[in-house]
């Protein structure tokens, strides 16, 4: 009996990997040779007890650096935004993206400030009646997941971080239960007749997308933005969709809309038309979040 | 557990899909899914927990990179894990080129090619079956395997622990499906003289 080239197939006939004729003489072999079969069985063991040596658990870090790495990577369109967030690695959920939004905001209403300290209400204000909004819609705010409420508790947070810019032109400290309650300019009040001297264009787009694609989407909208000149005047976050409230040259609506389309966008409220409309409007832009 | 790994096949390539179509978040999924495997691959191979969490992400990234290379012919674990092995091998070299700048590694293993199964260890060192006493036996197991030469111990963990197959192996470490048999049996050869001595060394 030669057992000397036995062996090696031996392995190999553990793992199931010898062709079918070579496994037929192998069976042969082994129940004629003891010697073998011992071997057979001393191997079997040996890789069994390989097989239960137990697998370590990776460290619990290790996805978010992952991601963080992966997300400096060129090759996917990013915006800002998702920069800003994958240092921090949070996803963007809804609840996330309105604290990045409310910051947004809050530069972009800063730089607004300056030159125009007449026509856009005190930083303070609007913070107020942002919570006084807030409050305004126990409903919504209620029905909505806890999420929702952690976007309320960030953007209270927020504030203290947003005074801190608004220091320059208002000696103003936002103290949630001190400030009083100005008269609402309804300006920032959705879908409501304007407080200031030109006509407010009550026009909303929607802008569909999917749920996954809400940072893009963002990114998106910002960049028309900034294309535009226009300004992001305030962001509202709920459960099945964000408003964006941006301000902007009634003559830029139609490239707004033009723009908007291959977001996803249609205007679902008002008219474009831009004969009865001068100097400055308001827009929303409603991203709706598909599963 | 076939179906298992044809659902994730399934999962991957949708995965992947998506990543390619611009969302990066999808990839999170990826990194969830086949960590553990890459990790253990890379923890076996190299021996330091810090290391191979080094090794694992860089494998990730530039899986990331070259996805548009990943063809789909063999599984998304087969080909992350043909990354991290080659990835590990890098980072024991740069391990053994840095001990060997500071002073003599104990543990060296003696690589002549195909040659050298064990490590050779000096006198001074506690014997690997000093060392194993301590132990219990899935450690004594594992003081066996990680006594090999590095080649000889990427396939016990490729093929006992982590479950490819010689195909498999063969791909990820470029070499003939026959090199893999003879090599996997000399491997298992070695840890089971190992392992018998060690069990009769606590007798």
């Amino acid at each position: 009996m030669s057992c000397v080239n036995i062996k090696e197939n031996l392995s190999a006939y553990i793992d199931n990997e010898l062709p079918p004729e070579e496994r037929t003489e192998m069976d042969v072999h082994l129940a004629l040779c003891q010697e073998c079969s011992l071997y057979l069985e001393e191997l079997r063991n040996t890789i069994t007890a390989a097989g239960k040596i137990e697998d370590v658990e990776p460290p619990a870090w290790l996805t978010q650096k992952v991601m963080a790495r992966v997300s400096d990577e060129p090759g996917v369109k990013k915006g800002i935004l998702q920069k800003l967030f994958f240092p921090l690695h949070i996803k963007l959920p809804i609840e996330a993206f309105a604290t990045i939004a409310v910051a947004v905001t809050a530069l972009l209403v800063f730089r607004a400030v300056q030159p125009e300290i007449e026509r856009t209400k005190m930083p303070s204000e609007m913070l107020q009646q942002e919570s006084d909004l807030m409050e305004d819609r126990p409903a919504e705010v209620a029905a909505s997941s806890s999420g929702a409420n952690d976007i309320q508790e960030r953007q209270r947070t927020m504030s203290p971080v947003l005074m801190k810019e608004e220091q320059k032109t208002s000696d103003d400290f936002y103290r949630p239960d001190e400030a009083e309650p100005k008269t609402r300019s309804e300006v920032f009040k959705l879908k409501s007749a304007p407080a200031k001297k030109q006509d407010k264009a009550v026009l909303t787009f929607a802008v569909s997308i999917f749920r996954s694609d809400l940072g893009r989407a963002i990114s998106e909208i910002e960049e028309i933005v900034k294309e535009l000149e226009a300004e992001i005047v305030r962001v509202e976050s709920f459960e099945t969709n964000t408003v964006f409230t941006v301000k902007l040259d009634s003559a830029r609506l139609f490239v707004l809309h033009k723009r908007l389309i291959p977001a996803g966008g249609r205007l679902a409220e008002g008219s474009i038309e831009t004969e009865d409309l001068h100097g400055d409007v308001e827009v929303e832009i409603e991203v709706l979040i598909n599963h | 557990m076939k179906n298992n790994e044809n659902l994730n096949r399934d999962d991957d390539l949708i995965s992947l899909k998506r990543v390619r179509d611009g969302n990066i978040d999808v990839f999170e999924e990826v990194v969830v899914r086949h960590q553990k495997k890459m990790f253990n691959i890379s923890y076996r191979m190299i021996g330091d927990h810090n290391d191979a969490a080094e090794v694992v992400q860089d494998a990730f990234v530039s899986a990331y990179r070259n996805l548009n290379k990943f063809e789909g012919r063999s599984s998304l674990s087969t080909w992350l894990c043909s990354i991290v092995v080659n990835l590990s091998r890098n980072k024991i070299k740069q391990v053994k080129t840095r001990l060997g700048r500071e002073g003599v590694s104990l543990d060296d293993p003696v690589d002549t090619g195909d040659g050298e199964v064990k490590r050779e260890v000096s006198s001074n060192a506690p014997s690997v079956l000093e060392k194993m006493e301590k132990h219990e036996t899935g450690q004594k197991v594992w003081g066996c395997i990680d006594a090999l030469a590095a080649d000889f111990r990427e396939v016990i963990v490729l093929r006992d622990m982590q479950g490819f197959s010689y195909y498999e192996i063969a791909s990820m470490l470029e070499i003939a499906q026959g090199t893999v048999k003879s090599r996997l049996y000399r491997a298992r050869d070695a840890v089971k003289d190992c392992l018998k001595k060690v069990l009769e060394a606590v007798k």
